[in-house]
């Protein structure tokens, strides 16, 4: 069984979410998850992504006061998808964030009447657009916690923004959601009264720690929003549904981006004429090779991971076979596509555009067996993994076999890197790793059809592994480079502080 | 076999070109229609036992779900309050659901024929659909057999089902014992041209392939390796195939079996054979107790405890194929051995070991029980020191303690078997009565009795520990005849080969007499008999004999005084010329119905004139010749015992025959030719 996604699937869960009740559409959801129809990691974050979405659209307690309850909702929501299928751990990741999402908004609206209650907001007007990330209002009615506007002051702040962003190493384009919106608000703070930008400041200086930056190619909500004064008496009956939709929506985004994102920075870390082994089929880390050989010459060594992933593996490289050996007669060759320019798409490649792709793209690729890694081994310049989820602690689950070829690494010093993107990357600690794998189809071992094997003895398939923090030497996310030890604060940033136990 | 489309259902086939965007169906056959789960079904439909803790019709109904199924009809017969009741409160009823699904119950279904009946009279099929049992466990993906099956029927219209086959070994677990059969396929193991069911007492050591198959077909496929999971794509039009045969009982002995064997309806048969992916069927114990450590051991993946199928189960699965529920309490000593399955609120105390075994929720296992192998249903008690092998002990049942269960037995539900007890292989509790009162008495209430002596049984508890026992192949729904089946069943099954024979007789005549009095045309009546003889296995004499005796009857109803015999006689005759045409091939066949006949009109009024008129018109069309006659008229002088009644019949037709005599000496060139000619007849 090839851990493929089932785009068939997700493609009419997602055209029944445009019509369906949020309760129903929890349950299909749940069904599809349970029937194992929808199952990579990004897959499942897209279908809970949407999920969410009708279901804050239909939720009832979308006002202001109300938004405990709307937090409570989706905890609730969040519970059921995690127990349908615990081991899609990306699930929570999803509702975690929009937890997250809506804590902000929440928090927003309350720091805004906390902010009036001390006078200060007679100048201040409430974004019809607001969200940021959620740690700096934990305490919103401590006098000395500012609003979290990282671009403070003006209009102007746009190239500001661009120093933030230099700073925190991380190029263009990098949607992190619940920042992007931090913008709209830019305008509404209109009175540089002396305290509050001071506090401003504070916190944007503060930011460059622990926040993400903006897109800088989203302008047009650099516009001021100017309000009227004196809102406050309506602002309990504030409808946030809009906000958290936007939230939910860029989220979504991220998720169709996330591969450009990460493949824009492959030249960085894929030198010429560096042997890679690959251990992987993803999509994500086809595309991320890819974007490498249009300027660079390597050698990719891809491990063939039987039994769940070999014959997605052997898909990626078929083509690139016909190729280089003399074409069989009878047997057509398949035309050399033309490069395909890396520009972002609309929908990500499939495998057979890969495969043409990747052929033309000149990279040499040699297919090994998994008992091969030891061996070759000591010729790899590098080892690059694709994920299925990432721990808090640096920890990863993959594809099974990864720990042998971590380790295998490990003993010859070569680097693990592993290309991931954000949306992974889970909160939780593994205390149990264990329980977090998947065991698959038997049959994928020995076929079914072997009575003998059948009858007499026991057959096991983990479809992931467990690679701990220490076995990994680098992690390449959409939102830049961290190692192992420095994870934790991208789970800050992403999550915030809130704890979510959705067990 | 080439499709020569002869009558009338052969222009039924219309098959639609293109089907856009239609509904897939599928029907669910939720009866076993036999009785080889008693006495656990007496109380519970087999549907709805447990496998690995969730019903079995959950692994169906997940089954359709994945292979996106849009509209499910789950027909039930025995026990359908407690299937329409679980569906309705299933997931299966919500909005939600994959597919909408309609439960419906007849009382008068005994059979997948009568199932299809109802359905070609509900009108409800539009297209070609899934029929399954309602006790399939599979992970396939139906698409893909499905776009298989409409692109072959784009080519092939006379395409009317594909059946899914599994390739497995023979002696695999899984295969269901006593169900296995020989397909027929063409060389490139598509379609299947013949179909042999094996026998597994006394075991089949030949199997006849049709001659005209073999010269048709240079290369032939015989396979016996392959696993009918009876998971059919059946067209639409076989629904009215099932009505115009309204003998037609088993999806594969009878409708599968007639539709290959006669070319009369031109109609072929595909098979999907499946090399990976899992397909099983739970059609006995055996193969209950099989496909339950495939759903332990991932075969069946997605379907696995851990996929908590049913709402509201939380199992988690631990290495070594373990899976417990929450709220599993275990002593610390209790040792839980690969391949297990606890359910929540059980109890397990100290020094038990349990090993490859389920065990339903709130359970309660005694200290230092060994459970190997055992089935053990929701809210069972099993006491200290216990031993089972593997077993079935269903809900609220109490093993008391210090009890031996052997393996092979069934302890049914709610019964109570009393300290220090050894349960042999044999046994069947049951507290079910026919009057519905229940016993309160320690022990084994209603022993359910089966052959003991039976070889096949013994074999295959040899072989798989839990007994399959065989049923009647005419064995009727769950419910069915309590009382007969608590007596003895033994002698119904050893009766078994001459009751079919004569059953056979019974029903053809009846059939046929009813078909002639409704008068049915004849072609209906070719079919039934067809369709009668191939499912009892019958011979021709059978078929010659039923014909002649109903015939007869008819005939002699018919008569009156005051009418001219030949009045009424020839119409008939004339009528059922086509049916004398399919089972008088040679000289002694004709004697031999001419006997049949004489044999019926003994002792009748105007016995020897119907014969007489019976004979000449017979003669006249060119179905009996001088020969035929000739013979019959010598066989009956021969000491063959002919009863007073019998000679008296034949003298009366004295005069024909010496006037046929006369004609045979006359000319015996013109024998030939009709003898030619006949043969020819029958070739089509």
């Amino acid at each position: 069984m090839v851990a493929d996604e089932n785009p068939a699937a997700l493609a009419k869960f997602l055209k029944v979410a445009n019509t369906a009740k949020a309760k129903d559409l929890t349950e299909i959801l749940i069904g599809l998850l349970k029937r194992r129809q929808i199952k990579s990691s990004r897959n499942v974050a897209k279908a809970v992504a949407k999920l969410l979405l009708r279901f804050v659209s239909q939720n009832k307690n979308t006002k202001l006061s109300e938004v405990n309850g709307l937090i409570k909702d989706v905890r609730e929501l969040g519970r059921l998808l995690v127990a349908s299928q615990p081991r899609e751990l990306v699930i929570g990741n999803i509702v975690r964030r929009v937890l997250g999402v809506i804590r902000e908004e929440g928090n927003e609206e309350n720091l805004h009447q906390s902010l009036a209650d001390l006078a200060l907001g007679g100048r201040i007007s409430r974004a019809s657009s607001v969200g940021d990330d959620s740690s700096a209002y934990s305490n919103p009615n401590s006098g000395t916690v500012t609003p979290a506007s990282n671009r403070p002051f003006s209009r102007d702040g746009r190239d500001h923004e661009e120093d933030i962003d230099d700073l925190s190493r991380r190029k263009s384009k990098v949607y992190i959601p619940n920042l992007g919106r931090g913008l709209t608000r830019v305008g509404s703070f209109q009175a540089p009264n002396p305290s509050f930008s001071e506090g401003n400041l504070q916190h944007a200086l503060f930011s460059l720690l622990n926040t993400s930056p903006l897109p800088i190619d989203s302008p047009g909500t650099l516009t001021p929003n100017l309000r009227p004064e004196g809102r406050e008496p309506a602002l309990d009956d504030k409808d946030i549904r809009g906000d958290v939709i936007d939230g939910i929506k860029e989220i979504m985004e991220e998720l169709d981006m996330v591969d450009e994102q990460l493949a824009q920075q492959s030249e960085t870390h894929i030198h010429s004429n560096e042997i890679i082994m690959v251990l992987s089929s993803s999509i994500t880390l086809q595309t991320f090779l890819m974007k490498a050989a249009i300027k660079r010459k390597f050698t990719v060594v891809m491990v063939e991971t039987y039994p769940n992933d070999h014959y997605a593996t052997q898909e990626v490289l078929k083509s690139s076979r016909y190729n280089k050996s003399a074409p069989k007669p009878g047997k057509a060759v398949p035309p050399p596509t033309p490069l395909t320019p890396l520009t972002p798409k609309d929908e990500p490649m499939t495998p057979a555009e890969f495969k043409n792709t990747l052929t033309s793209m000149g990279v040499e690729t040699i297919l090994i067996p998994d008992s091969a890694v030891p061996a070759i081994m000591s010729r790899v310049n590098k080892v690059i993994m694709g994920s299925h989820v990432i721990m808090r602690n640096g920890a990863l689950i993959t594809n099974s076999g990864a720990r042998t070829v971590a380790r295998c690494a490990q003993q010859h010093c070569i680097p693990v890197v592993v290309v991931s993107g954000v949306y992974k990357l889970s909160p939780l600690y593994p205390f149990d790793p264990e329980s977090m794998l998947e065991t698959g189809d038997s049959s994928a071992v020995v076929g079914w059809e072997d009575g003998d094997m059948v009858g007499g003895t026991e057959i096991f398939n983990p479809t992931m592994d467990f690679v701990p923090d220490s076995l990994v030497d680098h992690y390449i996310t959409n939102v830049g480079g961290y190692t192992p030890q420095n994870l934790y604060k991208l789970v800050e940033e992403q999550y915030g502080s809130a704890v979510d136990n959705l067990e | 076999m080439a499709p020569t489309p002869k009558t009338k259902l052969a222009k039924r086939a219309t098959v639609l070109e293109e089907a856009p965007e239609k509904v897939l169906q599928a029907v669910i056959v939720a009866d076993s229609f036999n009785r080889r789960f008693r006495p656990l079904t007496l109380e519970t439909p087999r549907c709805l036992l447990p496998l690995a803790n969730t019903p079995i019709i959950e692994y169906t109904l997940e089954f359709l779900a994945l292979g996106g199924v849009e509209e499910v009809f789950l027909y039930c017969s025995a026990h359908s309050d407690k299937i329409k009741s679980y569906i309705k409160s299933s997931k299966w009823s919500r909005a939600s659901s994959p597919f909408e699904i309609h439960v419906i119950y007849s009382p008068s279904i005994m059979s997948v024929g009568d199932v299809m009946r109802e359905l070609d009279n509900s009108r409800m099929i539009n297209d070609d659909f899934i029929l399954v049992s309602g006790d399939i466990v599979s992970n396939i993906s139906l698409q893909a057999v499905l776009q298989e099956h409409k692109a072959r029927r784009l080519v092939d219209k006379n395409c009317i089902m594909t059946t899914v086959l599994r390739e497995v070994s023979p002696n695999h677990r899984s295969r269901p014992r006593g169900e296995n059969a020989i397909f027929v396929m063409d060389s490139k193991r598509e379609r299947i041209l013949h179909y042999e069911p094996l026998k597994q007492s006394p075991p089949t050591e030949r199997v006849g392939v049709p001659k005209d198959l073999v010269k048709a077909n240079p290369k032939l496929c015989l396979q016996e390796n392959l696993l009918d999971c009876c998971i059919d794509i059946v067209s639409f039009e076989v629904p009215p195939l099932f009505t115009e045969n309204f003998d037609w009982q088993h999806s594969r002995k009878d409708f599968l079996h007639g539709i290959l064997m006669d070319e009369l309806y031109g109609k072929t048969v595909y098979g999907h054979i499946l090399k990976t992916g899992y397909a099983g069927r739970i059609q006995s114990l055996q193969t209950y107790s099989s496909i339950c450590r495939d759903v332990t051991n991932r075969w069946t993946y997605p379907f696995c405890p851990d996929s908590n199928l049913t709402e509201g189960h939380t199992y988690k699965y631990t290495r070594g194929h373990i899976y417990k529920e929450a709220d599993v309490i275990l002593a610390q000593s209790a040792i839980i051995k690969e391949n297990s399955i606890i359910g929540s609120g059980t109890k397990i105390e100290e020094g038990t070991v349990v090993q490859s075994s389920t065990i339903g929720r709130n359970c309660f296992i005694g200290k230092n029980v060994t459970v190997n192998s055992s089935i053990i249903f929701d809210n069972a008690i099993i006491g200290d020191n216990c031993v089972l092998g593997k077993c079935i002990i269903a809900g609220d049942a109490h093993v008391s303690s210090g009890s031996v269960i052997e393996s092979g037995a069934i302890i049914s539900f709610g019964v109570e078997v009393e300290k220090d007890s050894r349960v042999p292989s044999t046994a069947k509790f049951t507290k079910y009565t026919t009057s519905g009162t229940e016993h309160v008495k320690t022990k084994t209430l209603n022993e359910y009795e089966d052959s003991e002596d039976d070889e096949e049984e013994v074999i295959e508890t040899s072989v798989s520990g839990l007994r399959a026992i065989r049923a009647p192949s005419d064995s009727g729904s769950d419910i069915s005849d309590i009382e007969e089946e608590l007596g003895a069943k033994k002698k119904h099954k050893r009766s078994n080969s001459e009751s079919e024979v004569d059953s056979f007789a019974r029903e053809a005549y009846h059939s046929l007499l009813g078909a002639l009095k409704q008068n049915h045309s004849v072609d209906i009546m070719i079919l039934e008999l067809n369709g009668l003889r191939m499912s009892a296995n019958a011979e021709f004499n059978d078929v010659r004999r039923a014909t002649a005796s109903a015939v007869i009857s008819y005939i002699y109803s018919k008569i009156t005084p005051a009418d001219a015999v030949d009045k009424i006689v020839d119409p008939v005759i004339e009528k059922l010329l086509p049916l004398f045409n399919r089972m008088i091939f040679d000289v002694s066949d004709q004697a031999e119905i001419l006997g049949f006949m004489q044999k019926d009109l003994a002792g009748k009024e105007k016995g020897g004139a119907i014969l007489q008129t019976v004979g000449m018109k017979l003669y006249n069309e060119d179905l009996v010749d001088n020969d035929g006659i000739l013979t019959w008229w010598n066989d009956g002088n021969g000491p063959k015992g002919e009863t007073e009644d019998m000679k008296k019949v034949r003298e009366a037709t004295s005069q024909f025959v010496k006037w046929v005599r006369e004609q045979d000496e006359d000319s015996d060139e013109d024998d030939e030719d009709e003898d030619d000619e006949e043969e020819s007849d029958e070739d089509d």
